[in-house]
């Protein structure tokens, strides 16, 4: 599902998008200036297994996306939230949901200078403070998509799943 | 006998080359992936039938078409 997010963001004159090279298949964060040498893998976040990146989108001069990464663990990935400078600084956003095996940052979104996160497995959208990297719960629901608009940030929730 | 015979093998060459001509043409042969539009220049991939993954930039003309790289995955 997350293959239909946006694969290409841009930041500074540089684009950064998933791409795996070198005949093998651990997808990591690549970018490029648009020239063929200025095309490299921007950084390594999970050599075992490839971090699998998604939903590039740039803020606060920092391009920031999802994973969907190991962590050395082979028998789970789960899906978080990092950003990348243009100097190849990784951060991390860890969102833990309390008794969940998993930190599953489903969609994020980028509106009124703020980030907003939805994490499936408590049905919350939640806030990031960039800054404290903590989370502040503004509203549980389903969220199937968040679409930034001039009037807000727009919220398809899911009510009732039908048969 | 031999009409059925005959009839049985055009049936069976006319479903196999009906199914062989599908498989080869009802898909194109390069597809246009994501692509962003920034300035006055396209970034886009190009995945060949063959899973020939290639990142292009163009400004619209055929001088200003670059190839960026080959990869296994482009996403």
């Amino acid at each position: 599902m997350y293959y239909d997010y946006p694969s290409i963001g841009v930041m500074n004159g540089e684009y950064y998008f998933a791409a795996a090279k070198n005949g093998g298949d651990q997808v990591e964060v690549w970018k490029t200036d648009g020239t063929a040498g200025g095309t490299v893998q921007a950084v390594d976040i999970d050599p075992d297994m490839g971090a699998d990146p998604w939903s590039f989108k740039a803020f606060n001069g920092k391009i920031f996306f999802l994973t969907y990464t190991s962590f050395g663990q082979t028998y789970k990935k789960t899906s978080s939230l990092f950003s990348l400078d243009s100097q190849g600084n990784l951060e991390s956003y860890p969102y833990t949901v309390s008794n969940s095996n998993y930190d599953q940052i489903q969609h994020f979104e980028i509106w009124n200078n703020h980030i907003y996160v939805y994490t499936p497995d408590n049905d919350a959208l939640s806030q990031l403070d960039i800054n404290t990297g903590s989370y502040t719960s503004i509203a549980s629901l389903s969220v199937e998509f968040m679409q930034p608009t001039a009037e807000g940030l727009l919220i398809i929730r899911i009510t009732q799943w039908c048969q | 006998m031999i009409k059925k015979a005959s009839l049985f093998i055009f049936i069976f060459l006319t479903v196999i080359l009906n199914s062989f001509a599908q498989n080869r043409f009802s898909h194109p042969p390069i597809s246009i992936g994501h692509h962003i539009k920034t300035g006055d220049k396209i970034i886009f991939h190009i995945q060949s039938s063959r899973g020939n993954n290639k990142l292009f930039v163009t400004d619209g003309t055929s001088a200003g078409t670059i190839e960026l790289g080959t990869f296994n995955i482009l996403r």
